[in-house]
Formats: structure tokens, C-alpha cells, sequence
């Protein structure tokens, strides 16, 4: 009896193993790597129960959630089963390529992904109304998601950049425009502004305003190890060392501004919660000209788009791509505004009464004059270029020109 | 004893399983081989074979994509994943080496049953044989499970991951788009020598892991032995009061002290804004965004890891015997040198393999690293890594952040072989020392 007791512990240690690694993934991967044109119908039969993996953030679970309602009743001939994940726009290109044929069929992300998922065979290209989706949206977000002539994502919003968020109290409407006219404002208030240079995304705005990032056969040309490069850290430096420079990304801004902080360099994200401080002095508006090599330069910008693409993976191609279109229409994307404040990328919808009013995305349209899209950034721009802002926060950098060859010829090997 | 001449059944016992035993009367034995045999030719047919023919290239036909005409797509046929490949490759392998295990098994059954007929004992019936399984090798039974489990979800995983560092696995070669193959040595070379970017990162990070290692695990140690002292005096009063605020602090999530710990050292953070306040600084101290934060981790690793080391040797320190220090007092020695000739040798002969382990954990010190600093301040002097980056978190950030799966694999390993070879010289040092009668 007591053999038999523990033979039954045994065997039940191994099904708890076994029911602890099945529960963590959720739908077993079909086995099989082998071309199987045809296999699946792809368009789906009649009748037939659509199953639909989405990811989004976890602020934007509400949107999806209505958006899938809408998408249903406007539907109702096809019997649609939709889960949610969520997963931020941020996370979607990490998450997914862990293992792809269980990733969703339908998610949001941040276009600086966009050439890594396409080289890894991961998008499905938009081909379904295609014509209509690069009509509707405005140029620079469909652009962002051409490459090589081919359309492979869904412009979802056009507001994925960073601007100058200011207190009025603090700092006057004519001395936000200049970042001399800034720390002149802030130091007589006492108080500190953000300009996240260890912020690789932000660091670009120095290079970008020296014309450093350039395309060349849609790739991303990395060499601003020379003299431009050189002033723009020599402005960085000079800005860090001004004595009204707080070093510090969203928290810091979002809880220091209107006691601590005069003002700093956020996105759309921010907006919430700062207006909700500042109230009647909450300023927003185009980042500030900034003395570099002896001339005052319009500090530029990383301008990006968040889309919806279509798992490569799919089971239900069609109807995947026929929720992404719909998730991305007129309509969803001024929902996604009103729920969210995500800027439509839609032509109409931005030039809505609403949109337009917008402090904030005002401030990141009168600054996408000035910036520059992100997709072509090497892969490997990030990490180098983080390390050199924070070697100039600590005041590291000693041999300029040394420190940027150090950087251009990291990124290079990354590629 | 004599080996048997073999008859045709013998021969034919090494082409089909089973056979060898039935034609001896072991009918259902050698009906449970061949169906072993059965089902791993089925196995391999369906399913093996397919993986274990492209196991050398890991894959030749790359995914595409057809004009599907009715439905408006660019229709994705899907190609060879290499990881799949790669994964069931080594399922397949390892499922071979347990059929080739079997097979000698049942020649050597095979052998046995005829030796013993001819011998002209009684072969042992199915029933008797499990009669036997039973109770004189109750145990085979037994373990075969948690065995079978262990091998399924702990070695093969493993010998998966360890696959990886002799491949091309990147973020230039990912599935399911793109392929990878393997490379050899070629990782080992690269972060060993042939790659100055990459061997000096992995030398930098290596040393400062090390310094990392010892000075957590010796200022933990000593830290938490001073205080223990410290409580344990004579005439100090509440004891056990100091000793439960201090255990209280374990009652805590580690990861939740780290956090708050990084909210309050922040640049922006709680303490800084209170000198700045007390204008005691001018500018906020950069505790974990420069060089200090080296000193800064070891810092609050000591005030996470101390209590833990309190109540270790606390106990300990109440062991050992007060004639010692009594006869020491009588012949005059110093407080410092009791603490030299008596606690410190006792305590490092009862906790040395707590050392070790502490050691090693430091290692790989994931959760201090990751939740302070996450291996900032970045430098470029190192390749994708920060100055408290420890191997182990710049793996981390090489598999999640870069995508860079062969790299990390290749540095998992080399962590491994660090953490061993470390661990067997120190636990032989410690043991040498195993003699009893040094202490009395």
C-alpha cells in the first residue's frame, strides 16, 4: 500500500510539472516549419469561428475592448472570438519575437521596430486596401511604414515624439524658444529643467539639429563622429554644466514640475498628468534653438508613429488585417483620442475641432517641422548612444572626437 | 562462466527487438521490446526524421511570400524555423540514445534468457518479473518517473540554450523570417579574444563582477557578525528586541526595499532633495547614474543582505564554548585577539559552505543589479553593457534588449563554468581545513 502511495506521488509530481509548463503557454505552437502552401484557408469559411489574438497597452485595454464591440456589430456575419493581451506598444517586438506563432495576430508598436520585424519575416504585408489606408492617413506616418515600396503596418497614431512642456510662471513664451532663454528663466526661479540626454531617443535631437543622422538608400548613416558632432556634444556639455539642468526622464518631470522643475523635454504620455499640476499655466510648445558651434540651431526631433501590424504568423490573415484596417479607421482613431489623447495620424480625424485644439499636440505638430523619422535608425543606435549622454552627465568626456569614433564604430559593429 | 553459443534467433534478436526473449517463452517481454521498437520507428517516420535530417544545417528553405489573387494578400508561407529545428532536433537525439539504450538491453535480455535455458533453469515469467519490479527493484520503479521528468524539462531545455552559443542566433538571423546555423567556437573566440570590443567589455564586466562578489559577500558577512557581536555583549540590554527590529526588515520583499531604495537614492530622490533642503549640497548626488554607484550597490546590498547574516550567526556565536574565552581573558589576551584566535576561526569552520554559496549567489546577483541600477551608468568603454552591469545582467540585456541570443547563451555558459571552477577550489580550500581538534 505504501508503495503504491508513493508511486502515486511520483507520478503526480511529474503531471504537476507538466501542468505548470502547459498553464504558462497558453496555445500549443503547431509543430512544423515546413512549406505547406494552402494548408489553412486563409480566408476563412463561412461560418466558421474566427479566433483573434490582440495586444495592446494597459491603458489602451478599454479602447480595444470597445473598438472590438464596434468591429463585431459591424460584422455580424462572421462569428469573431477575441482574446486581449496586453502588451505595451513599447514591448510588442520583444514579446513577439520570443515565439511569434504565439504572439497575437493583431498589435500595436513603436515604428523604430518596424525594420527589425520586417527582416525577421514577422509583418504581414498590407496589401488589402492598401491604396485607401495610404489616402487616408497623412504622409510622413504612411512613409514611415514603407520600406522598399511595400506597406507593412497601420498608421495608428502620429504623435510619437517629444516636445518642451513649460510653466508659464516660470518661464515667459518668448524665453521657451531659445534654451539660453530657458536656463536664464529657470536659474532666476531657482528651479531645474529636464533634457534627458541619457535618453538615447532624446540624445538624437543634438545630432539630428547638426544634420548628423542622414539617409542614404533608406539606411540609417552613422557618422557624426566628425566636427558637427563634436559642437553638438560641446553644447550638450555646456548645457548640463548651465546650473538650471536636472538630470531625470518622465518621473522626475512629471513629479518635480511646478514645485522643483521649471519645465523639460516629454511626449504625449505626459500630458495627463502635467496639466493636471500646472492647470492654467501648463505650457506646452516646440523644443527650444540651442547655441551649437557658435550659431543658434533649432534643436531637432525623433518623429514616430504608433501602428498596427499583422502577425506574419497568422492563422486568419484577412480577418486579421480586416480588424487591423478597422482599428485604425476614421472613427477608432478619434475614440483613441478621446479615450486616450493618442494624435490620429487620420487625415479627418486630425483635423478635427477637438485635435486641433489640443495644446499638446500642437506643440508636437509645430515640432514635427523639425524631426526626423526614427525608423531607419540602426539597430544598434541605442545602447552606445545612451552611454555616451550619461558619460556627459558625469562630466566624462574628455576627448570628444575619441568618444564619438568609440560610438559610430559600436553602432557599426551591432549591424 | 561460459558465454552460449547463439542460434537464429539470436542473430535475428539485433534486427527485431524481442525476439530473443520470445522464442526463450518470454512472450510478453519480447512483445513490450518490439512494440518499444515499433513505436520509435513510428516515432521517427512521423516526426524525427524530418528534424534530425536538417539538425547539421537547421534549416535550408527560408519563409516567402505568394500574390494570393482571390483574397488581396501577399499570402506568407511559412519556411524552416531554425529554432524548432534545433529544439526537436534535440528531442530526437535524445530520444535515439534512449532507444539505443533500450536496444542493448534487449540483447543483453536476449543473451540472459538463452544462457539461462541452456543452463536449464526456469526463466522467470512476465508476472514474476513484475513481481520483481515491485520489490527487489521497487526503487527503478520509483524513480523512473521524477527521472523521466527531470530529463524533459530541466537537462533538455538546457542542452538547448547551451546549443545556442555555437550558432548564428541574432537579431540578423531570427526566425521565423530568417535562418541560423551553426557556427562552431566562433562565440568563445569572439568574446574570448578575437573580438577586442567584445573580449575587453567581457573582461571589465568579469572583473568588476568579481569585485562585486567578494566585496558583497565579505561586507555582508563581517557586517552582520559585528553586529551580532555588537548585540550578544555583555550588559547591552534588550537583546532580543534589537535582534527582531532586524529580522523584521526580512519580513520585507527584497525587491520591494530595492525599489524603494532606488526611489530614495535617486537623483530627484527622497535624500537628495533632503540635503538640498538642508543646503548641505549643491548639486544632487548621482548615487546611481555615476562611477559611485559601484560603491552604492555594495552599500545597500549591505543593508538588504545584514539581517540575514545577524541571525546566522547569532545562533552560532551562542555555541561557542565561554571556557575558551575565559581561559583566554586569564592569560591575558585583547578583546581583538579573542576575536582573531577564537569567534572568527569557529565561525568560519561552521559557515564556510554558507560563504561558498553566498559567494556564487553573488554572482549571479540578478535582483540587486537590475532593480538599483539595471547596470547603469552605461559607458562606451564597454560594448552594450553599464559599469554595474554583472555578466549575468548584461545577458540579460543582450537576450532582451539586442536580441543578441548566441552572445548571451555563450556568456551563460562561461558564468557557469566560472561559478564552478571558483566554487570547487574554494570548497576543497575549506575543506583541508576539516580538522576538529584545531578548535579545542
Amino acid at each position: 500500500m505504501k508503495k503504491l502511495i508513493a508511486l502515486t506521488l511520483a507520478a503526480l509530481m511529474l503531471l504537476a510539472f507538466m501542468a505548470g509548463c502547459a498553464t504558462s503557454s497558453d496555445s500549443p505552437p503547431p509543430g512544423g516549419g515546413n512549406a505547406s502552401p494552402g494548408s489553412a484557408s486563409p480566408g476563412g469559411a463561412p461560418g466558421e469561428v474566427i479566433d483573434l489574438l490582440v495586444w495592446g497597452p494597459q491603458e489602451g485595454q478599454a479602447f480595444l475592448q470597445k473598438a472590438i464591440e464596434e468591429f463585431q456589430a459591424a460584422n455580424p456575419g462572421t462569428t469573431y472570438n477575441f482574446t486581449l493581451g496586453v502588451v505595451g506598444e513599447d514591448m510588442a517586438q520583444t514579446r513577439l519575437s520570443e515565439d511569434p506563432e504565439a504572439g497575437a495576430d493583431v498589435f500595436s508598436f513603436v515604428d523604430d521596430g518596424l525594420r527589425n520585424l520586417v527582416n525577421a519575416g514577422m509583418l504581414y504585408e498590407v496589401t488589402r486596401n492598401a491604396d485607401d489606408i495610404k489616402s487616408r492617413n497623412v504622409e510622413s506616418s504612411v512613409d514611415i511604414v514603407t520600406l522598399d515600396g511595400k506597406l507593412w503596418a497601420y498608421p495608428q497614431t502620429a504623435d510619437n515624439g517629444y516636445f518642451f512642456f513649460y510653466d508659464k510662471s516660470v518661464i515667459s513664451e518668448e524665453d521657451v524658444k531659445s534654451l539660453d532663454g530657458i536656463i536664464a528663466a529657470s536659474n532666476a526661479a531657482g528651479k531645474k529643467f529636464t533634457y534627458p540626454i541619457g535618453v538615447a531617443w532624446v540624445t538624437a535631437s543634438w545630432f539630428l539639429a547638426q544634420g548628423q543622422l542622414s539617409l542614404v538608400d533608406g539606411q540609417q548613416v552613422c557618422d557624426f563622429n566628425n566636427a558637427n558632432g563634436v559642437a553638438a556634444v560641446e553644447a550638450m556639455q555646456a548645457m548640463v554644466n548651465s546650473g538650471a539642468w536636472g538630470n531625470g526622464w518622465v518621473d522626475e518631470l512629471v513629479e518635480g514640475i511646478g514645485t522643483t522643475h521649471s519645465g523639460g523635454v516629454g511626449g504625449i504620455w505626459m500630458v495627463a498628468d502635467i496639466s493636471a499640476k500646472l492647470g492654467d499655466n501648463f505650457g506646452a510648445t516646440k523644443l527650444p534653438t540651442a547655441k551649437i558651434g557658435g550659431k543658434e540651431v533649432q534643436l531637432s526631433s525623433f518623429f514616430g508613429c504608433k501602428h498596427v501590424g499583422v502577425n506574419s504568423q497568422t492563422k486568419n490573415p484577412v480577418a486579421a488585417m480586416e480588424f487591423a484596417d478597422f482599428l485604425t479607421s476614421e472613427a477608432m482613431q478619434l475614440l483613441n483620442f478621446e479615450m486616450r489623447g493618442m494624435g490620429p495620424s487620420n487625415k479627418n480625424a486630425g483635423a478635427s475641432a477637438e485635435v486641433q485644439a489640443d495644446i499638446a499636440l500642437a506643440a508636437l505638430a509645430l515640432q514635427s517641422n523639425y524631426a526626423v523619422s526614427q525608423r531607419d535608425v540602426l539597430g544598434g543606435y541605442w545602447s552606445p548612444v545612451e552611454a555616451l549622454g550619461n558619460m556627459i552627465i558625469n562630466n566624462e568626456v574628455t576627448n570628444i572626437q575619441a568618444a564619438l569614433d568609440e560610438v559610430v564604430a559600436q553602432i557599426t559593429e551591432a549591424n | 562462466m561460459r558465454k552460449p553459443r547463439g542460434d537464429v534467433f539470436t542473430a535475428l534478436n539485433f534486427l527485431v527487438m524481442g525476439v530473443g526473449c520470445a522464442a526463450r517463452g518470454q512472450v510478453a517481454k519480447g512483445l513490450l521490446l518490439l512494440a518499444g521498437q515499433a513505436s520509435y520507428i513510428f516515432f521517427l517516420l512521423s516526426f524525427g526524421l524530418r528534424y534530425l535530417s536538417e539538425f547539421l544545417t537547421l534549416g535550408n528553405n527560408e519563409q516567402y511570400t505568394v500574390w494570393n489573387e482571390e483574397l488581396q494578400i501577399n499570402q506568407v508561407i511559412t519556411g524552416d524555423n531554425s529554432m524548432l529545428i534545433l529544439l526537436f532536433g534535440i528531442l530526437t537525439v535524445a530520444v535515439t540514445i534512449l532507444f539505443v539504450y533500450v536496444y542493448i538491453i534487449n540483447i543483453r535480455f536476449g543473451f540472459k534468457a538463452l544462457q539461462m535455458k541452456n543452463e536449464g533453469q526456469p526463466l522467470p515469467t512476465f508476472r514474476e518479473d513484475l513481481k520483481t519490479l515491485w520489490n527487489d527493484k521497487y526503487h527503478l520503479v520509483l524513480l523512473t518517473l521524477p527521472t523521466l521528468g527531470l530529463l524533459i524539462l530541466t537537462v533538455l531545455p538546457l542542452i538547448f540554450m547551451i546549443s545556442m552559443a555555437f550558432t548564428n542566433f541574432d537579431r540578423d538571423h531570427q526566425p521565423p523570417g530568417k535562418l541560423f546555423t551553426w557556427v562552431g567556437f566562433e562565440n568563445f573566440k569572439e568574446i574570448l579574444w578575437s573580438n577586442p570590443r567584445k573580449s575587453q567589455t567581457f573582461l571589465s564586466v568579469l572583473g568588476w563582477t568579481l569585485i562585486w562578489a567578494v566585496s558583497a559577500t565579505t561586507t555582508c558577512y563581517f557586517g552582520g557578525m559585528a553586529l551580532a557581536l555588537l548585540i550578544n555583549r555583555k550588559g547591552v540590554r534588550f537583546k532580543k528586541m534589537w535582534r527582531a527590529f532586524f529580522a523584521i526588515t526580512i519580513a520585507v520583499p527584497q525587491f520591494v526595499s530595492l525599489l524603494l531604495m532606488r526611489q530614495f537614492l535617486n537623483d530627484n530622490g527622497t535624500l537628495n532633495n533632503m540635503l538640498l533642503n538642508l543646503e548641505l549640497i549643491e548639486a544632487p548626488i548621482r548615487f546611481l547614474t555615476s562611477d559611485l554607484a559601484r560603491v552604492t550597490v555594495i552599500v545597500v546590498n549591505l543593508w538588504v543582505g545584514v539581517p540575514y547574516t545577524l541571525l546566522i550567526t547569532t545562533g552560532i556565536l551562542m555555541n561557542i564554548p565561554a571556557d575558551l574565552y575565559e581561559s583566554a581573558r586569564i592569560d591575558g589576551a585583547s578583546p581583538f585577539v579573542m576575536f582573531r584566535k577564537i569567534t572568527l576561526p569557529y565561525m568560519l569552520f561552521v559557515t564556510a559552505p554558507y560563504l561558498i554559496t553566498q559567494f556564487a549567489g553573488n554572482i549571479n546577483a540578478f535582483n540587486v543589479i537590475f532593480l538599483l541600477t539595471n547596470g547603469n551608468p552605461r559607458s562606451i568603454e564597454y560594448y552594450q553593457a553599464g559599469k554595474t552591469d554583472l555578466l549575468i545582467t548584461w545577458l540579460y540585456r543582450q537576450t532582451v534588449d539586442e536580441q543578441d541570443f548566441k552572445l548571451a547563451s555563450t556568456i551563460g555558459i562561461i558564468i557557469f563554468f566560472i561559478i564552478g571552477t571558483l566554487s570547487l577550489i574554494s570548497f576543497n580550500l575549506f575543506a583541508s581545513k576539516k580538522r576538529e581538534d584545531e578548535f579545542s
